[in-house]
């Protein structure tokens, strides 16, 4: 609620909101915070927490704390279709459209080239998704190369993943509250899944449904989120681990805490991303890599050595 | 009464059988083991039963209900396994570990209730992990993970205990007590245990019946005393092995290669 405010406030125009609410205020002020700041509040939010789902969910389906939901190459397919919207010039709209679609597609074939029946299926659908993502990688290469260069700067912020288009995020909230109720149903079969496969299927789970459920879940997230504000990376990773050293493994706890973790980070960053520079706004992307790697590797080590 | 029926099993990885088509019926208050050499199909024999494997060719019922006919969770309170290996990476605690065996008995989205209390807290005991009851699984070692993983088999409470290679990775003490609480499930509270193993004299001295599993496919089971002797263990091993000593205190040994 605290960020909620200092992202409402916080601007390179300065001026107290709350006179806004009281309504003592000019005109200019009102359309800033309801037009721009509230949306742009809202949708870091929104974002931050279905990556933060997203990621807790993957985490659970790879049996690998570390894993992110672009490891899988989701948010590549997404690049690609958006980035081949934007060099035939289409509409932002169809952009967003072609991210939607393009993630789930590659979702898609990432779970039918490394899904497949049988065992240890957790290691092959990591190693797909991440040779599908070097794939889309080197997709997003050409693409950047053929591309017209009056597009050429959208392209790169759409790369970097920024906050600073969403006109409309309210559909993001309903569906962010589904998920949450669907990963908090699922959260006792998920703390056996995070067991192993056949561990969990002797002790009840039917983990092809389950599996199938959870993919499904955190695709979907995925998607949304790369829609709203185009790929943003270590949320889906560096929430779920923190939260999970402090709350530990149970995920009635780890999901719902892990979502509102995730809000509240990228909404920080996204404030920060608007006020650094301020006039000029960083993509929100560069701030969350250059929280998250560093954090990231601390973390890696320390796991190593104990 | 928990039973486990196999007809014409044929058991095995990729549709390809391991053994000739296995008839075996198990009762409640029996103790087997199954003895072969590595790579003959203890675990995949196990882990047909248990339902992990694709049955290849036959039927395996448990209670006498078709395995493949059994939803997960109803298979998970009739039988229960404890895996050869159970990596744990998550930093759960001992008790939520442990806990995880309640999860058949209960509805899928429910929290544990009071009534799957005494199962955690006796399993935890039984196994000797009061102390490190609320200490991170990931951290623990390969000996103590075991273990956590046997409390949770505890704690699911099967009629069917299946236990693969149950003994490894456990100090002596450890592996003394089990096989003590092996006795106590089988002939006290009437459970069925069905274990593989390849030590010759853990099978002599805990079991009541023993399946032979032969590196050429066939296989042969009875009770304990007529299958341990030196031509049916030859055949298993593939190399000759001798009795030494007399009644329980006989060891079996394998003959020197001279």
């Amino acid at each position: 609620m605290v960020l909620f405010g200092l992202a409402l406030g916080w601007g390179s125009a300065s001026f107290n909101p709350l006179g806004v609410i009281t309504g003592d205020a000019p005109q200019w002020q009102t359309a800033i915070l309801y037009d721009l700041r509230l949306p742009r509040a809202v949708a870091a939010f929104v974002v931050g927490g279905m990556l933060a789902l997203a990621g807790v969910l993957m985490q659970v389906l790879l049996r690998n704390p570390l894993a992110e939901p672009y490891v899988l190459g989701i948010s590549g397919g997404a690049a690609v279709a958006a980035l081949g919207a934007i060099t035939l010039g289409l509409q932002a709209w169809w952009v967003s459209g072609s991210a939607f679609v393009g993630s789930l597609a590659s979702m898609l074939l990432v779970f039918l080239l490394g899904g497949g029946r049988g065992y240890g299926r957790g290691d092959r659908l990591l190693l797909t998704g991440v040779v599908i993502a070097a794939g889309w990688g080197a997709c997003i290469s050409l693409l950047l190369v053929l591309g017209p260069d009056q597009s050429l700067r959208g392209m790169l912020f759409w790369l970097m993943g920024d906050l600073s288009r969403p006109v409309a995020p309210w559909w993001g909230l309903p569906v962010l509250a589904l998920a949450l109720l669907a990963a908090w149903m699922m959260a006792p079969a998920l703390d056996l899944l995070a067991r192993g496969d056949d561990q969990a299927a002797v002790l009840g789970v039917e983990i092809h449904r389950l599996r199938a459920v959870c993919y499904i879940t955190a695709s979907f997230l995925t998607a949304c989120a790369v829609t709203l504000a185009g790929p943003i990376g270590f949320v889906g990773l560096v929430v779920p681990h923190l939260m999970r050293q402090w709350l530990g493994a149970g995920h009635r706890r780890l999901v719902p805490a892990s979502l509102l973790a995730g809000g509240a980070l990228l909404m920080l960053a996204d404030t920060f991303a608007r006020t650094l520079i301020a006039p000029r706004q960083l993509p929100v992307g560069v701030l969350t890599a250059a929280v998250g790697v560093p954090l990231f590797l601390y973390l890696l080590r320390r796991r190593g050595d104990s | 009464m928990a039973s486990l029926q196999l007809d014409a099993l044929a058991f095995g990885r990729a549709g390809k059988a391991l053994a000739q088509p296995l008839d075996l019926r198990a009762e409640a208050g029996e103790v087997w083991a199954v003895l072969g050499e590595n790579g003959v199909g203890k675990s995949s024999l196990l882990l047909t039963l248990a339902g992990l494997l694709p049955v290849v060719a036959g039927r395996v019922c448990v209670d006498g209900v078709d395995i493949r006919r059994c939803p997960r969770k109803l298979l998970a309170r009739r039988i229960g396994l404890l895996l050869q290996q159970a990596r744990l990476d998550f930093p759960f605690t001992v008790t939520e570990a442990v806990s995880a065996g309640r999860y058949a008995h209960r509805q899928g989205w429910q929290a544990l209730g009071a009534s799957d209390t005494p199962f955690i807290e006796a399993a935890i005991q039984a196994c000797g992990l009061e102390a490190l009851a609320s200490a991170r699984v990931d951290q623990l070692s390969g000996g103590e993970q075991r273990r956590v993983a046997l409390a949770t088999l505890l704690a699911q409470d099967p009629g069917v205990l299946l236990l693969d290679e149950p003994a490894n990775h456990l100090d002596l003490r450890h592996q003394a007590r089990l096989m003590a609480q092996v006795q106590t499930l089988a002939h006290d509270s009437g459970r069925l245990v069905f274990m593989s193993v390849h030590d010759i004299n853990l099978a002599a001295r805990h079991a009541d019946r023993i399946l032979l599993l032969y590196p050429d496919g066939g296989h042969d089971a009875g009770p304990a005393s007529a299958m341990l002797t030196e031509e049916y263990l030859a055949r298993v091993f593939n190399h000759p092995v001798e009795r030494v000593g007399e009644g329980a205190r006989a060891l079996w040994v394998p003959r020197s290669a001279s």
